[in-house]
């Protein structure tokens, strides 16, 4: 199973952002893009979710060609900067989001995956009590949920403390590495990205690398 | 693209219904007068009320509208930062007054001011000017500044629901943490320095957007006017009792002059107002997090003094008129002996109907069948129009959004003569059987009230971060399970807001001038109301029944907020 | 909609009546009334109609008698009506003149002869009358020692100043029937003084014009019932209303009143009201079928108390209780300009009346 990206290229009102950027990635492989801010990992991320149509290239997932389809339908789960939680569910209310149907959710999974991620305890708080680390927690509990075939994770350690970062950091690689899940994780940390990731590519490699 | 063009039909519709009346009702003025509707403006100056009908109507609705804004945002601001008990019934006695037939709260008002009343016999006589008026009269020069004054309180009285609906839900979902932010910073020590640079900024918005809606009520007030300052005129007035003549060829064209040049002056003012409002909306808005009204109210506590001897005052304010309304509706004058009476003696002839072709309890079922009928399709129709806006101004075509809103505010900008003359000509052009149809009323209401549900909901569809939808996106919902399971609970602040100010208007809304005034079966409790009031009243009965069947519409108004008031917050965080 | 119980058609008393399909209602048996709101057409009333001829009313309703006209002219093309209730003397020749009204077929019993001196063709018939008067408060008179007019010259003095009140001809009927009487009492006159001469000199001595009867009635007549209302000003003495007014507040309050019609030859006006049949309506049958209905005994005759307007009904009066015909008047002298003359001059008046008034 692998995730390919071909010759993507991306401009917005004439500024090039994404020029013929090439990607691979093995099952179960996190890859992280280290790079400045503001140099287009967002919206690269952003076109691989299939928020920004690109201009030219190619996505594929596990044979699948991405390109035409809605961001729904492409089975990625993806983390913001900031962590998105409804503020009008609580904590279990969010998690169970992953769900669309009622008779869908598998209430084992969710309390095993709240234990895992050490948010049990917090399901019945209001999201406004959540510290930045614990909101993340929930966001990534709940992507998990779907079972997703990729995880883009858009710098969702970066307002966080370092200590907290630290701690977050590994246990995402290791939940991650659990359950076999591939990521693009992109960071301009040099310190989370050697705990995150198994391979690292710096922005500008991408633009570089030739496809294999 | 197909979804944009799917997208333009609701507006279409909603505009096409807008347009085509009013393009019948120009044309055909044009044509009785041989005039434009420019040259009809500058006609207005032969009329001998004219010029002063224009001047009049635009001081007194400006100097309503900041009436109304120092009176209600200190309201609006206790009862959206603090927990209150009973928040609801709060809310919904606070908007009664917008619900209130206008003859209805003349009568109210004029009780108050009147000889012997509570506002005169504190030595403040509105009503005939004596003392403090008279001197206040002599001295700037002012004729009737009492019965001004007494105009500005009853329209601020009316619009307090205004203010209180646009800028209270806005304080109530402001997260704490902004304002703990800026309290920590040197710019934010000084509550006068808050203000300024942290509430302003966050609150300009809704109350601009309150104060043009006042601004335009005002101006178009006519009853109030009336009764309150009779010697007044306001251009609506002025249109309104000529108006039935407008737009027959060879009879009386003066008056088709009057509303064509009268009309068309007070759309470009009041269209300008709104387009203002529209404009400043769109550059001003700031798109923040919302929190859930209850955590922030728990964090601000519970109510100050100040803050609840300020929300009582207003509760009497506005529920004053209303009880004297019910007083009238229980008190027969008696002449041969000049005494009063109790009695439900007028209660009884009201709910029997035996002054009027329906009785109080069947215009009362009209009444409710109208206004839920009317919240209905404004709301899905102003959602519709407000997210096609939101949509073109996403993409970047912000002129064609700034467009749409201002054409969709037209309904609010337009003469009820006009528009009536247009309906009119309209339907008699290409359907005259709808005029059998018994939901015809929803159709002018439900065009009167759709720009308010755009009103509240455009900003409030700004402020949905898109992160929450692109989330649900990736968690596999798709753009209808997103509008059912994101925007609306993340928008139901808003939507009870938009649905209760609809309710209330199709309840108070008795527009005579837009369709034929077919009485009997169609009847609603206003229409009851000003049938009445419209009697000579030799027979003392005629004026008690009348209030006792204002008094109907104002409980039923009540209870229908406090209902619909519900679906607002639930327990346990809700929002 | 209301429905009645589809009772079926009945006859009337004169021959068979068969409900014709109104424009399209996809109802037999709805008549379309188009009135401004007449007490008359109470509740009871209509279902006694109902019942006997099994025809369902509706009714449109418009703010006057002028409205009335203002509808039938904007619907022409497509009458919305099948009969018109309450048009008067001063409007009917204009509606007339327009091609609005149809002929009837109702039959008609013996009525008064004011009531068919102004108008006795086939395309409406009258159904009640009264005479527009002045009224005056007369306590606020002797309290003022002010004598009862008995010119209307006299109401420009000093004394009057600010203490008139007047419904504006243009947009009120009392107050057009009024303002056709104050033309024909100065055309009477030697001299060169018009009417409108005289109401320039009105508004100069602060006369106040309001835009209804109702606002000046209740709003400004010291006179009237409606001196405990809320709305009261209480700051005219004299008024323009009905001649037997008087008589009406007397009913209604124990045979005590202050208000007394003023008596001045041809300033008052003999006001008819006509039912008539739409041009271009349908229900014909139904609506000449109403007309006789209005006309009938039981009906007509109570117009006094239902209606508070005399009777058409030859050898009708107003009822004694309570002082109603004590305190009512019945003019010398009414104003004698023909309904024709009104149809043809009516527009120029108005505007003169403007022009010289600077009013509404």
């Amino acid at each position: 199973m692998t995730i390919e990206i071909q010759s993507l290229t991306l401009s917005y009102d004439e500024n090039i952002i994404l020029s013929k950027c090439n990607l691979r990635l093995t099952e179960g492989e996190i890859l992280v893009v280290l790079g400045p801010s503001g140099c287009g990992k967002t919206t690269l991320l952003r076109a691989i979710a299939g928020f920004v149509q690109p201009d030219s290239g190619t996505i594929h997932l596990n044979g699948k060609i991405l390109n035409e389809l809605q961001p729904e339908q492409r089975n990625i789960g993806m983390l913001f900067q900031r962590p998105v939680l409804f503020p009008h569910k609580d904590v279990l209310g969010n998690i169970l989001f992953a769900y669309r149907k009622k008779k869908e959710r598998k209430m084992e999974e969710v309390d095993e995956i709240m234990k895992d991620m050490g948010i049990y305890a917090m399901k019945s708080q209001t999201i406004e009590t959540l510290s930045g680390g614990e909101a993340q927690r929930v966001v990534l509990a709940r992507a998990l949920l779907t079972n997703p075939e990729l995880l883009l994770l858009d710098e969702p350690l970066s307002s966080l403390d370092l200590d907290v970062r630290r701690q977050l950091a590994l246990e995402i690689r290791t939940t991650l590495k659990s359950k076999g899940i591939a990521a693009i994780h992109v960071t301009h940390d040099h310190e989370e990205a050697a705990i995150i990731g198994d391979r690292i590519i710096e922005w500008n490699e991408l633009h570089r690398l030739e496809s294999e | 693209m197909v979804l944009r063009n799917v997208r333009s039909v609701p507006i279409l519709v909603y505009l096409g219904l807008i347009l085509i009346p009013i393009w019948l009702a120009v044309e055909r003025l044009m044509d009785v007068t041989g005039s434009s509707p420019f040259s009809a403006i500058l006609s207005l100056s032969d009329h001998p009320l004219g010029s002063e009908a224009l001047y009049f109507s635009f001081i007194q609705a400006i100097l309503s509208a900041a009436l109304t804004i120092a009176i209600g945002l200190p309201i609006a601001w206790w009862l959206g930062r603090h927990q209150w008990k009973h928040l609801n019934i709060i809310r919904a006695a606070l908007t009664l007054p917008f619900v209130t037939p206008t003859i209805v709260a003349a009568m109210g008002f004029l009780a108050l001011f009147k000889t012997g009343g509570p506002i005169e016999s504190i030595g403040i006589d509105l009503r005939f000017e004596s003392g403090f008026i008279g001197r206040l009269s002599s001295t700037t020069g002012i004729e009737n500044s009492g019965h001004i004054i007494a105009l500005l309180l009853a329209h601020a009285w009316f619009n307090l629901a205004l203010v209180i609906r646009f800028v209270e839900p806005r304080i109530a979902t402001i997260p704490p943490r902004f304002e703990e932010s800026i309290r920590l910073l040197p710019i934010g020590r000084t509550r006068l320095n808050r203000v300024r640079y942290f509430w302003w900024p966050m609150l300009r918005t809704s109350i601009a957007s309150a104060f043009i809606f006042t601004f335009i009520f005002s101006f178009t007030s006519f009853a109030l006017v009336r009764w309150l300052a009779p010697d007044m005129w306001t251009l609506e007035a002025l249109m309104a009792v000529e108006g039935g003549a407008a737009g027959i060829p060879n009879y009386r064209t003066e008056a088709s002059l009057l509303v064509l040049g009268g009309a068309t002056l007070q759309g470009i003012i009041l269209l300008f107002a709104l387009g203002l409002a529209g404009y400043w909306e769109q550059k001003k808005a700031i798109t923040n997090d919302i929190v859930s009204e209850s955590f922030s109210r728990k964090t601000a506590g519970k109510p100050s003094r100040v803050a609840r001897i300020g929300v009582s005052l207003s509760l009497v304010f506005a529920l004053a008129p209303l009880v004297s309304m019910l007083l009238s509706s229980v008190r027969i004058r008696d002449r041969s002996n000049e005494s009063y009476r109790w009695s439900t003696e007028a209660w009884d002839i009201a709910l029997t109907g035996d002054l009027t072709y329906v009785s109080a309890i069947e215009a009362l079922s009209n009444s409710i069948v109208y206004a839920i009928a009317c919240m209905l399709v404004s709301v899905l129709l102003g959602y519709a129009v407000a997210s096609s806006i939101h949509a073109f101004e996403s993409k970047g075509k912000k002129k064609t959004a700034m467009a749409i809103d201002v054409l969709s505010m037209l309904p609010l900008a337009l003469s009820g003569v006009m528009v009536g003359l247009g309906v009119l000509l309209g339907v008699l052009k290409i359907w005259p059987e709808l005029f059998q149809w018994y939901g015809l009323p929803v159709i002018p209401h439900a065009m009167l009230t759709t720009p308010f549900v755009i009103r509240i909901l455009l900003p409030a569809l700004r402020s949905l971060d898109s992160s929450y939808d692109e989330t649900a996106a990736m968690l596999g919902y798709s753009n209808f399970q997103r509008f059912i399971n994101v925007r609306i609970p993340l928008m139901k602040s808003s939507l009870v807001v938009a649905a209760t100010l609809s309710i209330a208007f199709s309840l108070g809304e008795f527009g005579a001038s837009w369709i034929l005034l077919r009485s009997g079966s169609w009847d609603t409790l206003p229409i009851l109301v000003d049938q009445l009031m419209a009697r000579p009243k030799y027979f003392q009965l005629v004026e008690p029944v009348a209030m006792a069947t204002a008094s109907l519409l104002m409980m039923i108004t009540f209870v229908l907020f406090v209902i619909t008031e519900r679906f607002r917050e639930h327990q346990g965080g809700g929002f | 909609m209301v429905s009645l119980p589809f009772s079926g058609c009945l006859g009337t008393s004169n021959e068979e009546l068969v409900c014709n399909e109104g424009r399209d209602t996809g109802n037999d048996c709805v008549l379309t009334i188009v009135t401004y709101d007449i007490n008359a057409l109470s509740d009871d009333v209509l279902n006694i109609f109902t019942n006997q001829t099994g025809v369902q009313i509706e009714m449109i309703r418009t703010g006057d008698a002028g409205g009335i006209l203002e509808l039938l002219l904007l619907t022409k093309d497509n009458p919305q009506a099948d009969l018109a209730l309450g048009l008067d003397n001063t409007y009917l020749q204009t509606a007339l003149q327009f091609d609005l009204l149809a002929d009837h077929d109702a039959v008609i019993p013996e009525l008064d002869s004011k009531a068919t001196q102004p108008y006795n063709g086939m395309k409406a018939v009258p159904f009640d009358q009264g005479y527009i008067c002045l009224n005056a408060d007369t306590q606020a008179l002797s309290e003022n020692n002010i004598s009862f007019p008995s010119s209307l010259e006299e109401l420009t003095g000093p004394e009057w100043g600010g203490r008139t009140a007047f419904p504006s001809p243009v947009t009120s009927s009392p107050g057009r029937a009024f303002m056709v009487a104050t033309i024909d009492y100065f055309e009477q006159q030697s001299g060169d003084t018009t009417a409108f001469d005289w109401w320039a000199d009105m508004a100069d001595n602060d006369a106040i014009f309001t835009s209804g009867w109702t606002e000046a009635y209740e709003t400004h007549y010291t006179g009237g019932y409606a001196t405990e209302f809320e709305s009261h000003l209480g700051d005219a003495w004299l008024t323009v209303s009905y001649c037997h007014s008087p008589g009406v507040e007397a009913y209604y309050s124990e045979n005590s009143t202050l208000s007394s019609a003023v008596d001045i030859d041809f300033a008052s006006f003999s006001q008819v009201e006509y039912a008539a049949l739409v041009n271009g309506g349908g229900a014909s049958n139904a609506a000449n079928a109403f007309i006789e209905f209005l006309l009938s005994d039981e009906v007509n005759i109570n117009m006094p108390e239902n209606n508070l307007m005399y009777s058409v009904l030859d050898g009708q009066d107003l009822p004694e209780a309570n002082g109603y015909r004590y305190h009512s008047l019945v003019p010398s002298q009414p104003s004698t300009i023909e309904m024709d003359r009104i149809g043809l001059e009516m527009e120029d008046w108005l505007k003169e009346w403007r022009d010289s008034t600077n009013s509404i």
